[in-house]
């Protein structure tokens, strides 16, 4: 956190402050090379053994706290992936491919991808629970074949051999350890960047992800790829380890025991997926040096997935979050809370508007929705100026949000025309893809809260913004509008402030227009109000138009210069405020709905 | 932060690759370090599947009975010997660590009587590493036959395939041999080096070779199959339960006119009470001297010792006794301490022992890869009950692969 | 060709009468229950370890199938207890780890040797082009069929059934309506955990293997309730027998012998695929 760094007297080991988050990352990484050193050279035989074990299966937990646990598909085929590394190694061993395990691991892991990928096209139509399916019918599938073939070299004795410097069971452990480190450190360094925050937010909601502008596709896939590679390494690692691999490594019934097991560790963090490989090896000698029947491992672990799935986070999840209320506990202690006040938006700017030669920062043309026989939206023409900010309002079923589906991409504009500042997104020969449009300047939020609650609020803010954003501009962007620190989780924020959040996000992409849908809905009055002076503010601020779906006419009325009335899929009044809330058809079309108005 | 931490993730990275290359100072203990041996007693290991899908406990218990009563008659020159049974469940994981255990954690100087679907297969390499012998009780997978560090006592899956291919076309003399097979684990390549074996043998084929059976296959397609393609002879490597099911189908169906030959696992009482008569018509091969024979001389010892010792009447515990009492005469002759050393030499020096309950002498010696068993006898379901066809032992006069 | 399609039979059975099943549940309960083989097999075993006790078959069986109920009332339970708010996918995932506790609970409590079990069903019926019909297949296509049509007839004809519809798909509106959920819910499970035992004692002694195999069998039913789209019991029931034709029809074939279990997979997830090709987004607004 930020205030880690404040002026507070260091502790400090020869010169080097203990303090800052580098010093600490250091720290944490000789510490943990010290204690595998450690284990390695001091363990008896038989428990350095069971410690690659454990290591290596905590490899393949982190392939499926990728998959499963960020971008949150069911995936019951680790083993299948696991297995195709494994069978990759034997052949290169066979074949006598230069290099060793050290160019086996690799290529172990690039031989998976494909079937990776081929796991996850399916993937991009299905989900939950039939994608669920799929994998544990692809998990058999693999084995039926694994098990009709033998693993190359089994049948002529060939063993998998190990380079020299990892001879030694000693070795080969610190290889593991190594070879996890580097996984981990890997997903650590993804974590931050887009493709990393993609996986989290598929997890919540593909419709937002795409509407941030980033390709649902390329997110799944990418998120199948790097699994399956990682699992292919563990299984290339097995192979080492054992010297010999069979089909029955990796039997169907693994990979079901493997999710089952990344549930409840939480393996979607290093230290979960540790945790969890150690589990696995630990209770196994537990029992039998107890003289229990193993089963019995596999109903522990059952119990603990549901356990797990009951609290809805793993061993992980609680670990850090109890790690975090001590450190906030810690800061609090010595830092006065300077946290932005929603009232920030002080003198109301006005809006600098140059009247004449404005572009169109939005127009559409004949744009319809339909629903097989239902017409929602019929022949809607609009044009939001640069600079403006533009207020589409209508009775429940009007066709509102059926026309920033059609604006933004999800369903088709009938042949209508949509551009985004001068450029063509949706013609009469369909349209661009929903994240393509993201990314041409056309940003949209959702009615329903959609913001991927695995998320800090700076790596959801700079995954919506799509850019670098200093802790400047974040403190800036939400200022005014959400009471947040950059470093807070976005679970623990309430649902009207995601929403405000999701607004935020929107605006530092620099759209050149944001569609907003009802961002008001679940605020207060006075929170209402003065979300709408922050509206009005927007184009100055950040140069973007704003397209305002709202109820609340009267922050339609506080925030827009123009508006647009649909009524049954038509627009039934265009114009300034002030005119169009008199004119008598839409007093019909409203009032009839909400007399309050 | 962001940024700090960023650069602090290449630190990270740093520290990992000097991590694995530190690790060029460590090696492993030589294995003889925590040899076993210590004070009076005489340990000995064994790994065996005794839980999971398929398991052979049979084999484990009758070594135990024979080490047993070895201890009760003063131990092998005033040394107990004691016995440390791991179970793989099935399971190639848990087959190594049980490996591992037993071999580096205990510390025994040899195996034996081991029953297992995979230990060889995992754990062979690791056996050979560790300059440890294993006198497998019952070799299933074909590690166990290609492996210098492992000698079985049984004839294996494979030559008992190759046997029974060889009794259906030579001593039958059925024209028309099928063969259905259920794969399990790395077993297609040896059965295709028995099938082989067999052609080079004696110059005929197949009429049908279909190794697509599954432990949980329905199998009726495949016994109309098998009539359908006039099938005189079928050889059929199913497990018991396996076994059980094929020849109920068999019946179900009315198949009659052929030959239903099977491998040893099915040759129990269990598999006998079950059919009754519907089991008319099947063979089994027995690896070593048929057990159901109640007056054969050759089994007299061992019936009395696994009578007395409650250790159930089967193949597999013939497998067991005579893995141990192979092993215990060898160990009778070893001058000096009894090392996990001089019980390899031991077996490296070994000549050829016979007993009247194999075909073939035992063998061990210092060749690459293991086959001394390599005969059955053949015994037939009637009214059920077992009973042998062929009091002579059929021995392979091929070799595999 | 004729004999396979005849042969296949049972097996068409098997996995129609369990692919009913679970895309029963899925419509009752918005569970894709991954163990309803797996209860079964424990309602297997509960009556064989009775009978081999001297129980008489049919009241061994009795009491497996009661067993069996007992045991997926249980799984219901955890499920209404603890999940009535999470989607199917959670609750799915919650399934997982109910069969793996199921299959070595039952490796714990019935050992690991196989067992050769009576088959209730062994006797003949007609012969078909050769091939004998066994009375297992027979009930087994029976209880397929009387599991569709009742389910069927469960969730269109009776209010019953369209309070069970409404529970799945609206758990926590309809407990603030009042309506007592929990208790019907845990029902259905017990339900299908007892029709699961009675498939399964038809099913067992023909397939004869251990528990694992066994629970698997929930594979082969999953595809053929994919290929209804867990929702339409026709689909199912013709999914399920397709299956096991294909199987008995590939069995007795000498085709892609090495790749035949691939075949059924690859068309299912090319079915599913091309049925489920606009559903481009995760949520339909």
């Amino acid at each position: 956190m930020r205030r880690a760094d404040g002026p507070v007297a260091r502790r400090t080991v020869a010169g080097v402050p203990l303090d800052g988050p580098v010093a600490r990352w250091a720290v944490a990484g000789v510490l943990a090379a010290a204690a595998a050193y450690g284990l390695a050279a001091g363990l008896p035989a038989y428990w350095v053994f069971l410690a690659m074990s454990a290591v290596i299966s905590g490899v393949l937990l982190q392939s499926l706290g990728v998959v499963a646990g960020q971008a949150g598909m069911v995936s019951l085929c680790q083993m299948a992936f696991a297995a195709i590394g494994a069978w990759t190694t034997a052949q290169l061993n066979v074949w006598g491919v230069p290099g060793g395990l050290y160019v086996w691991l690799p290529l172990a892991g690039l031989a998976a991808v494909p079937f990776g990928l081929l796991i996850g096209l399916p993937a991009l139509r299905l989900r939950g629970v039939h994608l669920a399916i799929v994998t544990l019918g692809f998990a058999a599938t693999v084995d039926v074949v694994m098990a009709a073939n033998s693993f190359p070299g089994v049948s002529q004795g060939v063993v998998v051999g190990r380079p020299a410097g990892l001879t030694s069971d000693r070795q080969y452990f610190l290889l593991c350890c190594g070879v996890f480190a580097l996984v981990a450190v890997a997903l650590a360094l993804v974590r931050r960047t887009r493709l990393g925050a993609s996986w989290r937010a598929l997890k919540e909601s593909e419709r937002a992800t795409a509407a941030a502008g980033t390709s649902v596709p390329a997110a799944k896939l990418s998120a199948f790829a790097v699994s399956a590679f990682i699992a292919g390494v563990s299984g290339a690692l097995l192979a080492g380890q054992l010297a010999m691999v069979v089909s029955r490594n990796f039997d169907p019934g693994q990979s079901l025991v493997a999710y089952a097991v990344a549930v409840m560790a939480g393996a979607h963090h290093a230290e979960g997926a540790l945790v969890g490989g150690a589990l696995g090896v630990l209770v196994s000698e537990l029992l039998r040096r107890l003289g229990v029947p193993q089963q019995w491992a596999n109903v522990v672990f059952a119990v603990g997935a549901v356990q797990a799935m009951t609290q809805g986070s793993g061993m992980s999840d609680g670990l850090r979050a109890a790690l975090r209320a001590r450190r906030a506990r810690r800061s609090d202690a010595r830092h006065a809370d300077t946290g932005p006040g929603v009232s920030a938006a002080a003198g109301p700017e006005a809006p600098a508007l140059a009247a004449d030669g404005r572009r169109a920062a939005l127009r559409i043309e004949r744009v319809s929705v339909r629903y097989g026989q239902v017409v929602a939206v019929d022949d809607v023409g609009l044009t939001v100026l640069a600079g403006e900010v533009h207020g589409l309002v209508g009775p429940n079923g009007a066709g509102k949000s059926s026309l920033v589906d059609a604006i933004s991409g999800f369903v088709p504009t009938g042949g209508g025309l949509v551009e985004v500042g001068g450029v063509a997104v949706a013609g009469a020969r369909g349209g661009a893809a929903v994240h393509r449009r993201a990314r041409a300047g056309l940003r949209r939020t959702f009615q329903q809260d959609r913001v991927p609650v695995g998320l800090s609020v700076r790596e959801y803010l700079r995954f919506a913004a799509r850019r670098a954003l200093s802790d400047a501009e974040l403190e800036e962007g939400l200022a005014g509008l959400v009471t947040a620190a950059p470093g807070d989780p976005i679970a623990a924020l309430d649902v009207g402030a995601r929403r405000l959040l999701e607004v935020a996000g929107t605006l530092l992409a620099r759209p050149a227009i944001a569609v907003l849908d009802e961002p008001a809905a679940g605020l207060g009055h006075a929170e209402s109000e003065r979300l709408g002076a922050w509206l009005r503010r927007v184009p100055a601020r950040y140069g973007a138009a704003v397209l305002l779906i709202e109820h609340d006419l009267d922050l339609v009325r506080a925030a827009c210069t123009g508006v647009t009335v649909l009524d049954f899929g038509r627009v039934v009044a265009q114009g300034p405020p002030a005119e169009v809330f008199a004119e008598p058809r839409v007093l019909r079309a409203y009032l009839g709905e909400e007399p309050a108005a | 932060m962001i940024a700090m931490r960023a650069r602090a993730v290449p630190l990270a990275v740093l520290l990992a690759f000097p991590l694995s290359v530190a690790g060029c100072g460590l090696s492993d203990e030589p294995p003889s370090a925590s040899s076993g041996g210590a004070g009076n007693v005489i340990k000995v290991g064994g790994v065996s599947s005794l839980s999971g899908a398929v398991t052979f406990p049979d084999s484990s218990a009758a070594a135990k009975a024979v080490f047993d009563r070895v201890n009760e008659q003063g131990g092998v020159n005033g040394h107990k010997i004691e016995y440390v049974s791991a179970d793989d469940k099935g399971d190639p994981a848990a087959a190594a660590q049980a490996a591992r255990d037993v071999v580096t954690n205990q510390g025994v100087v040899a195996l034996a009587g081991s029953a297992s679907l995979l230990d060889c297969a995992v754990n062979a390499p690791f056996y050979q590493q560790s300059g440890i012998v294993s006198v497998q009780g019952t070799g299933v997978d074909p590690t166990c036959f290609e492996s210098p560090a492992v000698s079985p006592v049984n004839t294996g899956p494979y030559l008992n395939m190759a046997i029974n291919l060889y009794y259906a076309s030579e001593v039958l003399k059925r024209d028309k041999v099928c063969m259905f097979l259920a794969i399990l684990g790395n077993t297609n390549d040896a059965y295709g080096g028995a099938v082989k074996s067999w052609t080079a043998l004696t110059g005929k084929k197949l009429t049908l070779d279909d190794r697509t059976v599954k432990p949980d296959s329905d199998p009726t397609p495949f016994v109309l199959r098998a009539r359908r393609e006039g099938c005189q002879a079928v050889l059929y490597n199913g497990t018991e339960p396996m076994a059980i099911a094929w020849m109920k189908v068999v019946k179900q169906q009315d198949v009659t006119g052929i030959d239903w030959l099977m491998t040893t696992a099915p040759y129990t009482e269990a598999v006998a009470k079950a059919l009754g008569p519907d089991g008319d018509g099947m063979y089994a091969n027995a690896e070593f001297e048929p057990f159901t024979e109640a007056d054969s001389p050759a089994l007299k010892d061992w019936r009395e010792l696994m009578t007395a010792k409650n250790v159930p009447l089967t193949s597999f515990g013939q497998g067991g006794y005579l893995a141990a009492t192979y092993f215990v005469d060898t160990l009778r002759t070893i001058k000096g301490p009894i090392t996990r050393e001089s019980v390899a030499a031991a077996f490296r020096a070994l000549k050829p022992v016979q007993t009247p309950m194999t075909g073939t002498p035992y063998e061990f010696g210092q060749a690459a890869r293991h086959f001394s068993n390599r005969a059955g006898k053949i015994v037939r379901l009637k009214d059920g009950a077992w009973h042998v066809v062929t009091p002579e032992w059929v021995r392979y006069p091929g070799t595999l692969g | 060709m004729f004999q396979g399609l005849v042969s296949g039979l049972a097996a068409g059975g098997t996995f129609a009468a369990l692919g009913l099943l679970l895309t029963a549940m899925y419509r009752l309960t918005a569970t894709v229950n991954l163990a309803v083989a797996a209860t079964g097999v424990a309602g297997v075993y509960v009556m064989a370890a009775l009978a081999g006790t001297g129980w008489p078959y049919w009241a061994a069986a009795l009491a497996g199938v009661a067993a069996g109920a007992l045991v997926s009332a249980g799984c219901g339970l955890v499920m209404t207890r603890w999940f009535a708010e999470s989607g199917p996918q959670t609750r799915t995932a919650v399934s997982i780890a109910q069969l793996i506790g199921i299959i070595a609970l039952a490796y714990i409590a019935f050992g690991d040797e196989p067992r050769v079990l009576p088959n209730p069903a062994a006797g003949r019926v007609a012969t078909l082009a050769g091939v004998v019909v066994t009375q297992g297949a027979v009930v087994l296509l029976a209880l397929a069929v009387v599991i569709g049509a009742g389910t069927s007839l469960l969730l269109t004809r009776t209010p019953l059934g369209l309070r069970l519809r409404a529970m799945a798909e609206r758990p926590v509106t309809t407990e603030l309506l009042g309506i007592g959920t929990r208790a019907l819910t845990v029902t259905v499970w017990a339900l299908a955990g007892a029709l699961s035992s009675l498939v399964l004692l038809v099913v067992a002694p023909v397939r004869s293997s251990d528990i694992l195999s066994l629970s698997m069998l929930i594979v082969p039913a999953c595809a053929a309730a994919l290929l209804g789209g867990l929702r339409r019991l026709a689909g199912a029931l013709a999914g399920g027998l397709a299956l096991g034709l294909l199987e008995g029809v590939l069995a007795g074939s000498a085709v892609v012998q090495q790749y035949r279990d691939v075949v059924p997979f690859a068309a299912i997830l090319l079915i599913l695929v091309w049925s489920r090709r606009r559903e481009v987004w995760d949520a339909s607004r």
